[in-house]
């Protein structure tokens, strides 16, 4: 009886596969979404970026050593500008990430975004200054290099950055 | 009995929803509350061209109610100061590695809790029908041709300032399996397979932010001998080869895990024994890991032994090195072939002294362990298709290392008894997410002495035990090969 039944598992195995893998992650669809929950209508002065350093950002993955480590982007501790909050800066960073995104317009040395990809952007406050995490679980290496060079520019200059 | 795990487990699990729940509330997918002004969107300009900052910065208005910190967050919130040192092997995506999880994000993660459940399934259909449904020789299969549960694995990891401690507790038909092969609980009294064999670690532990980390681990921890993962969610392929399957899945003891950089690790081990809950004579054993990882696309481990694993008799020495090089040569995330790897292991051992020596000679016969196993992996379609082929051979002469089939005599474990068997394996992987992975595996393995469960089984006559089944007078019916095809589901979270 047992057999029997093989073949049918094995094509079903099979036929299984084909049919189940999942749509891959869509940036532009996120995007877009992004764009209509988060972007306003308003014009109003950008503020500049202080930023005072970066540390990676980890994630931690069970495993059978303890845990495994990744870096999965970065976190840039910034001195904001008087009223800007978290939130406010979550999605003025986030809007604009978007934006980039929809209109193809990414810089390199920009942390905020990726080619082809949305990192995911957060900010919280840390004590005077307000920590902005950036990650994306697939291009974490690649974030982070870029908010270094990021920040570097920025000790170089000490510009204005928006 | 039951109760205490039932409870146990219920605890854990409790534990873990409230922690993922706390965990997602602070979660950035959801947009910051719409009441607040909406800013333009800011433009990076040409930092020659703009106007240079108030160096003074001003007091940060509050933020109102913004959640917590993450966890890495926290970690590095204090003042500018020299950057700490690098998590070791962070700088790569090691999820390719046989042995290694390739979950990117952990979902029930929090700053003090991190919490770990697997739930392996298979059904091994084995092609001489055992009529008692039993599978001899196997660590990861233990029943034939009717669905198993093989494997759940619920806990977690603790984690405040340094101190840490894990809890995994397992259960399926590998926590009765898997300490059968360990003889100490019968030395003395109070039983530990029953203390015992529902976990799987628990250890306590603390760590230093010396160098790139160190660590150190008192109580059970899974050993690395053999390269596959105890937890099958890791490995390329189900059914491991000998290599693996015959050396430890885990230890009792200490460890110290000494990170001098980013890229290598020295681990020494001082444990109870070869896989055991117990000690078997009077000395406990020593070992060593040493694990490189210079680069993303290459890992470099070796393993060390010395114990005193032999029952009445506390002079034999085991000696024992495994040695294993993974190297993924092709790495093309967004081609439809998207990886390509393999992995290469050779191990070593002897034990001496008491009537065997190494390899024979005035002190006694040969008793060593000479293994080797070689796997190939292709990715497709953005990693989530796998195709390993591979397999392995061993020679182990003495068989102090083989993993015994049931019924008794039906293989001896004498200096001097010889025991040689390779095995090869195809399994496809199906990987729609990372928390879930379906295979199916065709493995053909060959011993030089009946070592297979055959169609009459390995329990009685009609396949049962008492009071259904007789299994007096029985003889096992062991055969030289055997071929399987494995089909299993692992969800791991």
């Amino acid at each position: 009886m047992g057999r029997f039944i093989l073949a049918p598992l094995l094509a079903l195995a099979m036929l299984g596969c084909g049919i189940l893998i999942p749509a891959a992650d869509d940036p532009a669809a996120r995007a877009k979404a992004d764009e209509r929950d988060l972007c306003g209508t308003q014009d109003a002065a950008t503020a500049p970026l202080h930023v005072e350093k970066v540390r990676p950002f980890y994630r931690t993955m069970p495993s059978k050593s303890g845990h495994d480590s990744r870096v999965a982007g970065a976190i840039l501790y910034v001195t904001p500008e008087p009223g800007t909050t978290a939130v406010l800066l979550e999605r003025k960073l986030r809007c604009r990430a978007a934006r980039e995104v929809t209109a193809g317009t990414q810089a390199p040395d920009d942390p905020f975004s990726l080619p082809g990809g949305l990192p995911k952007i957060s900010v919280e406050a840390d004590d005077a200054r307000l920590a902005i995490t950036v990650s994306d679980d697939a291009r974490g290496p690649e974030l982070l290099d870029r908010a270094r060079r990021y920040s570097r520019k920025f000790a170089e200059t000490r510009p204005s950055v928006w | 009995m039951c109760i205490v795990f039932r409870s146990s487990a219920v605890a854990i699990l409790s534990a873990v929803a409230a922690m993922a729940h706390a965990t997602s509330a602070g979660a950035q997918d959801t947009p910051p509350p719409a009441n607040e002004p909406v800013a333009p969107p800011p433009a990076i300009t040409d930092p020659a061209n703009t106007a240079k900052p108030d160096p003074t910065p001003e007091p940060v208005p509050p933020v109102g109610a913004q959640g917590t910190l993450p966890s890495a967050a926290a970690a590095a919130t204090s003042d500018p100061a020299p950057e700490p040192a690098a998590e070791p092997f962070a700088f790569g995506d090691f999820g390719w590695l046989q042995g290694n999880n390739r979950q990117k994000k952990a979902l029930l993660d929090s700053k003090y809790f991190t919490g770990s459940v697997t739930v392996d399934v298979n059904y091994n259909l084995a092609l001489h029908f055992p009529k008692d449904h039993t599978n001899t020789g196997s660590t990861a299969t233990f029943r034939s041709n009717e669905l198993n549960v093989s494997y759940i694995e619920v806990g977690g990891d603790f984690h405040y300032e340094g101190a840490r401690a894990r809890l995994m507790l397992q259960y399926g038909t590998r926590a009765t399996g898997i300490p059968r092969n360990d003889n100490t609980p019968l030395r003395g009294q109070f039983d530990l397979y029953t203390a015992l064999r529902f976990v799987t670690e628990g250890y306590a532990g603390y760590h230093w932010n010396v160098l790139n980390g160190i660590n150190l681990d008192v109580g059970i921890f899974k050993s690395y001998v053999g390269l596959l993962s105890y937890n099958n969610f890791e490995n390329w392929n189900y059914q491991p080869s000998y290599t693996s399957d015959n050396t430890p899945w885990f230890f009792t003891g200490a460890r110290l895990q000494i990170f001098t950089s980013d890229k290598l690790k020295i681990e020494p081990w001082l444990v109870n024994g070869w896989q055991t809950y117990g000690m078997f004579n009077n000395a406990p054993g020593v070992g060593m890991q040493i694990l490189w990882r210079p680069y993303e696309w290459i890992s470099v481990v070796a393993n060390n032994y010395f114990g005193f694993d032999t029952a009445n008799a506390a002079g034999r020495l085991r000696f024992h090195t495994d040695d294993s090089v993974q190297i993924r040569y092709y790495n093309a995330p967004s081609k439809a072939l998207s990886k390509g790897a393999f992995s290469l292991t050779q191990d070593f051992g002897f034990e001496t002294g008491e009537g065997v020596t190494p390899f024979g000679g005035s002190g006694g016969p040969a008793q060593n362990f000479i293994s080797g196993m070689v796997y190939h992996r292709l990715w497709f379609a953005g990693d989530k298709l796998g195709w390993t082929v591979g397999g392995g051979y061993i020679h182990n002469p003495g068989r102090y290392l083989a993993l015994l089939p049931s019924g008794t005599g039906v293989l001896t474990q004498n200096p001097g008894d010889d025991f040689d068997a390779w095995d090869a394996s195809t399994s496809l992987q199906f990987m729609p997410t990372e928390y879930s992975t379906w295979g199916v595996e065709l493995v053909h393995r060959e011993a030089n002495t009946p070592y297979f469960a055959g169609p009459g089984g390995v329990t009685s006559p009609n396949g049962w035990n008492a009071p259904i089944g007789d299994p007096t007078n029985y003889q096992a019916d062991l055969r030289k090969q055997e071929t399987r095809i494995i089909f299993s589901h692992i969800f791991r979270m």
